[in-house]
């Protein structure tokens, strides 16, 4: 109790300190009167009586210190003190506060930029409720290995029906194209999310307004009913328009939006953020896949993902036992009947949040990794600064330590001065950080890889602790060197103006060298990388991709969601190929089922060819209709192209590029020979020509074998294609092609609706999307790592030539020439600087193997790559040390003797 | 005694002699505690009058003593401090400890020669 009363007394000492110091001045006086009076009375002369009461009473200071440090709150004065000091340390140096504090920002922005696109991802829960009990139910060959991330719908009911370990289940397939329109613009194809009834409740997600999906909106005969996302809501509807209650038209039919979900919600995935949510009874009905009733009753149409969370205090394991016993009692692993030998799956669990990482992890945390290498760069470099700067006032850091300061006060003095730079710096950081995610965000040619509208804003609170905690670590990582080495300061070496400086100065010099190689270490690293991937994506976007995808256009259209049955809607392709060729400016036009950068898959027999899978062999295939191939400019190398006569009553036929000429028939003419079994009525196609490969730009394997057929054969043949694409090539900017394209699908039919507007080199990029970001960052970080490198060498050579100007005054003196001063200060840059590339080598050999699955056509060791890093480095080494080499030159010997 | 463990004694025992000479002489300056405080103890007690002050001030922060300014015998201003109610209950506590402690001391060292007993 009278410990809380004493701590509280001095809390209250903080205040009124000049009082208190002037009550004790006058009660010592007091004292020491007295005593002298006393030994005046035992009989010593004034001046003895003084003396023996000066001794008697002790050192007035140090009574004065004990006492202070009884008062006030000794530890909390003296980190006050430290500020202050810091501060005014900062303010007397401005071009060094400024140096340090840009240097760290640098560093502090580049990692809170990165870390607010990659939280979502990495660290955050999903947004559901109490997200450790949700799981999702994925499919394996055998038990525990979970392969495939869908199931089947019939599996999910079995599944809903038997297991009992889990509070809820629910399906939802995430990612089904539907064509939405309100009546105020046109229609537009957006993804949409279709789940069963359970599957808001199950996630314990509530509507941001209106109200969630249920069971009710689930069942046969209800209304149809749909919520949007937050993102589509804010961005399709203005502000005041009360959404709720208001139609839209999804694939032709009528819907009720009545609900929002809450902002950043997409599920259980982070990747995908479905605009608009229907219920999955509805969504049967309308898609055209789903309408044939197909993937829903049989077990080899994986296309749902099922989640489900486990009853309270349930755990995964028990959940997973309970499962294998359903399984196993319904037929697990073994062929399904009726489905051509397909194997049901075994249910396996996996935490929904950490399979939603999965998918991010290897690359946000490259892309952190980097980011962390620029930080480290950066603590460096002011590392290098604090310590010169501590340099130039080790005379009053000695004198502090002669005082009687304990080494630890002294470390905290320098500590505190690096942790005020670095908040500064990290105040700075945040807004290049902002500035630096919204000039990421909006530039147009880039797609981000990861979903930037997930990404948190700078003013977030996570994202705000963060830079709090980078500033941290940067103060500690930058400051404790310099704090250590400063504080073994021995009064007597510093203050004496001796001959031997050198082995002083030697010392610290080697701290300095010590982060100018880890600078050049780091900043080597950085550039080994940017360099693999900028030959990377170099060598995509020169690789002959076997088509010509300049000067065209590609647009797709849907009419089956707009109402039409396959077959008319089949009816409409000539006319529209007819009516696309006769625009203005299209010099060469064709509709297909894909671009030679999609392909639709399907598994079909060839004689001679033994099946890879229990269906067939797999293959890649598309429907082009005559002039295809001539538009995108795709050789033809034998027999013929498709003409006006291939319908769909004639003859079945079929080309086959290159390469699957040679898979499957090798060494004899394709031509003549089939594949059968292909499509729902197992059809038979005859080869009548064979065409180039055409490569995705990106691919370590060999190009694809690819099958096309006539557009007229296809479209009918597969139910579930509804989407057609047209290509048209102009001479010019194809983007001019645009309103082209677009009355000549409007002459058809002014309802259909126009999506995915992109040129055919647009399209090549976005296959490329992940490298070209990754290239992008690499880039500029490591241009920002040179910078700060160069500028670290710079100044670190600068303060060595001054350290060392009696040297060479004493050398000069002795005979050397000034070409033999300035050849020994770019040696020493020279082999400070071979020293952190060895290293910086030798790190890079073995990271760069993290970037093997991103490289295309070179080996993470590629000798180009590494040779021409290391010849650039030495150059700007070199001219990082020139200007300090000739100031060194030019150094008059007196004055250098002379120089303390 | 020698220096070190003199100071020892002191720090540990200061804050009950000063109680204790203020309870018998009453409201006292510093000059005459630390005067008492030599005198009974003959001098073996020599230290430092200095050292008396942070332990008066930690005595006060403690709510022990209280002070304030008044006149000396020789008209002089002084800082005097005086025992509290709560002092002298403290006081009657660590003057209780002592005794235990003393005798509990006194013994196990009056015990150490001769027959073990208990």
């Amino acid at each position: 109790m009278n410990r809380l009363r004493e701590w509280w007394k001095r809390a209250a000492g903080l205040f009124h300190k000049e009082r208190r110091d002037a009550e004790l001045e006058e009660e010592l006086a007091a004292h020491l009167e007295m005593l002298v009076e006393e030994n005046v009375e035992r009989g010593m002369t004034a001046q003895e009586a003084r003396r023996a009461a000066r001794i008697a009473l002790g050192g007035e200071e140090q009574i004065k210190e004990a006492v202070r440090e009884q008062r006030g709150l000794p530890f909390l004065e003296s980190l006050i003190a430290d500020v202050r000091f810091g501060l005014r340390m900062l303010r007397k140096n401005p071009g060094f506060t400024a140096v340090a504090v840009v240097t760290l920002a640098l560093g502090i922005g580049a990692t809170t930029a990165i870390f607010s696109l990659v939280d979502v991802v990495l660290f955050r829960p999903l947004p559901i409720a109490r997200p450790g009990e949700v799981v999702r139910i994925t499919g394996g060959d055998t038990k525990d290995l979970s392969r495939y991330g869908s199931m089947s719908f019939p599996a999910y009911l079995e599944l809903r029906d038997r297991a009992s370990a889990f509070s809820g289940i629910a399906a939802c397939i995430d990612r089904l194209p539907v064509n939405f329109s309100t009546r105020v613009a046109g229609s537009e194809r957006v993804t949409s999310g279709i789940v069963t009834g359970s599957y808001f409740k199950t996630l314990g997600v509530k509507a941001e307004i209106g109200r969630t999906i249920n069971e009710d909106d689930d069942s046969v005969g209800a209304a149809p009913v749909a919520m949007l996302s937050h993102d589509f809501w804010r961005n399709e509807f203005s502000d005041g328009v009360n959404v709720l209650g208001s139609t839209a038209i999804i694939d032709g039919e009528q819907f009720t939006i009545i609900g929002v979900t809450p902002a950043g919600f997409g599920g259980v995935t982070f990747d995908n953020l479905p605009k608009v949510w229907l219920p999955a009874s509805i969504g049967f009905a309308i898609d055209p896949l789903l309408k044939t009733q197909m993937p829903l009753n049989r077990q080899s149409f994986e296309l749902f993902t099922v989640v489900a969370r486990l009853k309270d205090g349930v755990p995964m394991r028990a959940a997973q036992a309970e499962l294998d016993s359903v399984a196993e009692a319904l037929g697990a692993g073994k062929p399904v009947p009726g489905e051509y030998g397909f194997l049901e799956p075994w249910p396996v669990l996996v935490s929904a949040e950490k399979q939603a990482r999965k998918e991010w992890s290897h690359y946000s945390l490259l892309i952190f990794g980097i980011v962390a290498l620029v930080l480290l760069i950066a603590c460096a470099n002011a590392s290098g600064l604090l310590l010169a700067q501590s340099e130039a006032r080790r005379k009053e850091i000695a004198v502090r330590a002669a005082l009687g300061a304990a080494r630890l006060r002294i470390v905290r003095l320098q500590l505190v001065q690096a942790l005020m730079v670095a908040l500064i710096a990290s105040l700075v950081g945040c807004v290049i950080a902002e500035a630096g995610a919204m000039l990421l965000i909006s530039a147009p040619a880039v797609t981000l890889p990861i979903p930037a509208e997930r990404a948190a804003s700078v003013l977030d609170p996570r994202v705000l602790v963060f830079a709090m905690l980078a500033a941290l670590v940067a103060a500690v990582v930058s400051g404790l060197g310099p704090a250590l080495r400063s504080s073994r300061a021995d009064l007597a070496s510093v203050m004496k103006v001796g001959v031997l400086r050198g082995g002083l100065n030697g010392k610290r010099i080697s701290l300095h060298n010590f982060f100018v190689v880890v600078q050049v270490a780091a900043s080597v690293v950085l550039l080994v990388g940017a360099g693999l991937l900028t030959r990377t994506l170099w060598r995509i976007t020169h690789m002959p991709l076997g088509f010509d995808p300049s000067h065209t256009l590609t647009v797709s259209t849907d009419p089956i969601r707009e109402g039409y049955d396959k077959a008319s809607a089949a009816a409409l392709l000539q006319p529209m190929l007819d009516s696309l060729r006769a625009q203005p400016g299209v010099q060469s036009a064709a509709l297909g089922t894909g671009v030679p950068l999609e392909g639709m898959g399907t598994a079909v027999t060839i004689k001679g060819h033994k099946g890879e899978t229990q269906f067939g062999t797999p293959i890649q295939l598309v429907s082009a209709s005559p002039g295809y191939f001539r538009t995108l400019k795709i050789p033809l190398l034998r027999g013929r192209d498709f003409s006006a006569t291939d319908t769909a009553n004639s003859a079945d036929v079929v080309i086959a590029n290159d390469a699957a000429a040679r898979e499957y028939w090798p060494g004899q003419d394709a031509i003549g020979n089939r594949i059968d079994d292909v499509g729902p009525n197992n059809k038979a196609f005859e080869v009548i020509g064979v065409v180039g490969n055409v490569t995705s730009g990106f691919t370590n394997f060999a190009p694809e074998p690819i099958f096309y057929i006539p557009l007229a054969q296809g479209y009918t043949l597969f139910p579930w294609e509804p989407d057609i694409t047209l290509i048209a090539r102009g001479a010019g900017d194809p983007s001019a092609l645009v309103p082209s394209v677009r009355e000549a699908i409007r002459r058809i039919n002014p309802d259909l609706p126009l999506f995915q507007v992109h040129t055919m080199e647009e399209q090549t990029e976005r296959a490329q999307t992940e490298q070209r970001f990754l290239a992008r960052v690499l880039l500029v970080f490591a241009v920002l790592a040179i910078f700060l490198c160069a500028a670290g060498i710079f100044a670190q050579a600068s303060y060595a030539t001054a350290a060392l100007t009696r040297d060479f005054g004493i050398r000069m003196a002795l005979g050397a020439e000034p070409g033999d001063i300035f050849r020994i200060v770019l040696q020493r840059g020279a082999w400070l600087a071979a020293g952190g590339m060895v290293i910086g080598l030798g790190a890079a050999f073995g990271l760069t193997r993290i970037l093997t699955s991103l490289l295309f056509g070179i080996s993470p060791l590629d000798p180009w790559t590494f040779a021409s890093i290391t010849v650039l480095f030495m150059v700007i080494v070199l001219a990082a040390c020139y200007v300090p080499a000739r100031r060194a030159m030019r150094v008059d010997p007196m004055v250098a003797l002379r120089h303390e | 005694m020698n220096e070190k463990n003199k100071g020892e004694v002191l720090q540990g025992t200061l804050d009950l002699l000063v109680l204790k000479t203020l309870e018998t002489l009453g409201p006292l300056h510093g000059f005459g505690i630390a005067r008492r405080l030599e005198q009974v103890s003959g001098e073996a007690l020599r230290m430092n009058q200095g050292t008396l002050y942070p332990a008066l001030v930690r005595l006060e922060q403690r709510g022990w003593i209280s002070s304030s300014w008044g006149v000396s015998r020789n008209n002089r201003r002084a800082r005097f401090y005086q025992l509290t109610a709560s002092g002298k209950k403290q006081l009657e506590r660590e003057v209780r400890d002592w005794e235990q402690t003393a005798a509990i001391i006194g013994r196990v060292l009056a015990t150490g020669k001769g027959v073990t007993s208990d």
